[in-house]
């Protein structure tokens, strides 16, 4: 190895001095020029290094980024084994996978959460902008897609921001984003819930929580509802104060 | 970012004009061949290496909007294909490689116009650098990065990142060994100068 090789190698491994050729650190250790400008070459690396890793990046693109794969991971599908033990160990698979599976949240469910995702983030747009929920009501009726009736009284009385016009589950579904708090809004997603694994099936809200997004889900009639929020879950919670009286569902039937 | 609530106008109408990827977006069959990769898998894997992918993107592309564009787009990838990665230790460059490989065909199809960027080879680097070690923080950093040109600031960017060796800045970024050596040299050689003739240029500024 030439001093030139050696200067290169070493000046490659500043800031992982581990990884730099026996050889090279042989060199610079006998030759003091050389020791001295590695010295004076990582000092401004690391200076360099640490300047570079404080940039700034956006708030929240982790969980952006976890709900796009969620959304994009494909369903598992099985294949018939042609030896028994092949077979075995295939019919274990499955069941692990269907324990697996029972365990992760409904594919219309994931779907849901990528769209809200990207509503909070701003990665996607909405179709129509307006406070008023009765013309946002109108242009998705006029889109031919689910349209949220009958939602509670605590959740309406608050501003809308927009609509737009989603898939669930393949289907044509809806978001309408209500201004709950100064600065988180909530997203509710409505859906057909016909044919569609997993859906919400009582009509009282179940509540959930996913880092710190806090869900509520429920349906009426053959529509599905899911309300998400960054806000916190008091906050969710509250804009069904008036259902979550008792007695209220009761008098409803 | 703005708040989506106290400004949505202006964040949607900015958003609409963000210039999005144009590769891959069209339905992709299931495959049997699925990779069965469970929500704490991906969460490891972004957690693990999103803030480093996203510094290597934002500093070849220089926009935020396409940067995360770029980072989503290799995750994604990842959820398609990571599972034939046969030596998982391999994710990472593997990351870094596709990520780099999205930027390079944007950056085919932008074919951007032409302006001038340093080059050692062309922009003095015959000259002697002055001994002194130049003082850098992350914005003075970047803009001078912002100047190195790209064969010159990709690798030297994967190099600031630690996140790999010379030999995976080679993988990642398809070079011969002795090039990507020979390139962060001397990257390092023009960021120093930029950064010491920024530096010169400020303090005649600042003069009264």
């Amino acid at each position: 190895m030439t001093p030139e090789e050696a200067r290169l190698n070493l000046d490659a491994c500043t800031l992982r001095p581990g990884d730099a050729e026996a050889e090279a650190r042989v060199l610079a250790g006998d030759d003091a020029a050389l020791g001295a400008w590695v010295e004076k070459r990582s000092a401004f690396d690391e200076q360099a290094a640490t300047a570079f890793n404080a940039s700034p990046v956006p708030l929240g693109l982790n969980e952006r980024l976890l709900a796009a794969m969620m959304a994009e991971a494909p369903t598992p599908v099985s294949k018939p084994a042609l030896m028994p033990w092949l077979a075995l160990a295939a019919v274990i698979a499955l069941s692990a996978v269907g324990w697996w599976w029972n365990a992760q949240p409904a594919v219309w469910e994931s779907q849901a959460f990528a769209v809200v995702s990207g509503l909070n983030s701003g990665t996607l747009p909405l179709d129509e902008f307006s406070s008023d929920l009765g013309h946002l009501k109108a242009v998705l009726a006029q889109a031919n897609v689910p349209v949220p009736e009958g939602l509670p009284q605590d959740l309406t009385a608050h501003d809308t921001l927009g609509c737009k016009v989603i898939e669930i589950g393949g289907r044509p579904a809806s978001v309408v984003c209500f201004k709950v708090t100064a600065d988180s809004p909530a997203h509710l997603v409505t859906f057909q819930i016909s044919g569609l694994k997993g859906a919400p099936t009582t009509t009282q809200p179940l509540f959930a929580q996913k880092g710190d997004w806090h869900m509520a889900t429920w349906r009426s009639g053959d529509r599905g509802y899911y309300l998400a929020t960054k806000a916190d879950g008091q906050t969710l919670r509250g804009l069904f104060a008036l259902l979550m009286q008792p007695g209220f569902w009761g008098r409803l039937v | 970012m703005l708040s989506l609530v106290s400004n949505p106008m202006l964040q949607f109408t900015w958003l609409d004009s963000t210039r999005e990827i144009e590769v891959d977006r069209k339905p992709r069959p299931k495959s049997s061949a699925a990779p069965m990769a469970t929500a704490p898998d991906f969460k490891q894997l972004i957690d693990a290496h999103y803030q480093g992918l996203f510094r290597f993107a934002q500093s070849m592309c220089r926009r935020e909007g396409l940067a995360e564009d770029l980072v989503q787009q290799t995750f994604l990838q990842w959820a398609r294909k990571g599972h034939t990665l046969r030596d998982t230790d391999k994710a990472k460059t593997w990351l870094y490689t596709t990520l780099y490989r999205e930027w390079l065909a944007i950056a085919r199809r932008e074919k951007k116009h032409e302006h001038v960027e340093f080059e050692p080879d062309l922009h003095g680097s015959t000259e002697d650098i002055p001994d002194e070690s130049p003082t850098v923080d992350s914005v003075t950093l970047q803009r001078a990065l912002d100047a190195l040109d790209e064969h010159y600031r990709a690798p030297l960017v994967l190099f600031y990142l630690r996140e790999l060796s010379y030999r995976d800045i080679a993988e990642a970024l398809d070079l011969p060994i002795g090039t990507v050596m020979s390139r962060l040299s001397r990257a390092k050689d023009g960021l120093r100068r930029i950064l010491l003739q920024t530096a010169g240029v400020t303090d005649l500024k600042d003069r009264p």
